[in-house]
């Protein structure tokens, strides 16, 4: 008697995650709107014109080590962010010394220190720790600490006041 | 104490079981909230301003003279004030558009972490 036929089942389509979907449209969308905004060419300058942001910035700032040694004595005189140093890594701290006149603050450099400037899980795991420290990744970003340091601050009220709104339309 | 944002976008698609770089879209995210910000400011001036200040962006060759410019015609206090709107109305728009997305669990995860952003921890 013939075998039956081995029975193999369809594969079965990957399930997209929607959350996921959901998230990157969103983004994209968001950014393509951005583009047709008046005075998006001015912002072309920070994502095709500065190829070279680290070795530039560095290059105009002759006094930072001056002032980052500065800052740094006077973030040091609290025995609780000294203690806090005390457990970073040397290459850590190595990294931070080339560090932009954004941040060259008592507070921003202790919060870059402390990992709540950037977020310390995420740069625990980056390849070029400076790189990811300084900029969170975005030029942008850079631009507004010349304006203001620590830049974050208003990017978090923002979103701890929308948090607030979401919170009120959905909780039950 | 204010919770960094880039922690907070990222532990968001934690909870929402986001499947790619998290990093990365929590910078795209972030660079969109100032991007915006900026052009939003730049929007508000008159047009010719406008003109100019895009003529002059294009003859600058670093970012000292770029942020110098800019300075010219955007207020400081005025830009931080514009970044929380902007980044409130980002965020509020996000979280709006994956909201249908989850399930109920995952909703219920995620209303709790934002209280926490609301209070600050």
């Amino acid at each position: 008697m013939p075998e039956a036929p081995e029975v193999t089942e369809a594969p079965t389509p990957e399930i997209e995650n929607q959350p996921t979907v959901r998230s990157d449209a969103w983004l994209q969308k968001t950014g393509e709107h951005m583009k047709k905004l008046p005075g998006s060419a001015i912002l072309t300058f920070l994502s095709e014109g500065f190829a070279h942001w680290g070795s530039s910035i560095l290059s105009q700032l002759p006094n930072f080590k001056t002032k980052f040694a500065d800052a740094w004595v006077e973030f040091m005189k609290n025995p609780e962010n000294a203690a806090k140093v005390a457990k970073l890594s040397p290459e850590v701290v190595n990294q931070i010394a080339p560090l932009t006149e954004g941040v060259v603050t008592a507070t921003g450099i202790g919060g870059v220190l402390l990992g709540t400037f950037f977020g310390w899980q995420g740069v625990k795991h980056a390849p070029n720790v400076l790189e990811k420290m300084i900029y969170m990744g975005s030029k942008a970003a850079l631009v507004a600490s010349y304006f203001f340091a620590p830049a974050y601050i208003p990017l978090a009220t923002g979103i701890s006041a929308a948090s607030t709104f979401i919170g009120m339309r959905h909780r039950k | 104490m204010l919770t960094n944002p880039k922690t907070a976008i990222i532990s968001i698609l934690e909870i929402i079981n986001y499947q790619n770089d998290k990093e990365t879209f929590a910078d795209k995210f972030i660079e969109l909230c100032i991007k915006q910000s900026f052009l939003e400011m730049i929007g508000d001036l008159p047009k010719e301003k406008v003109a100019l200040l895009t003529s002059r962006i294009k003859s600058v060759s670093s970012l000292e003279q770029f942020v110098k410019t800019l300075k010219e015609y955007i207020h400081p206090s005025l830009l931080t004030r514009k970044i929380e709107q902007v980044s409130a109305k980002l965020f509020d728009a996000y979280i709006e558009g994956i909201f249908q997305t989850l399930d109920e669990d995952t909703k219920a995860k995620l209303m709790s972490y934002l209280a926490k952003i609301e209070n600050g921890q």
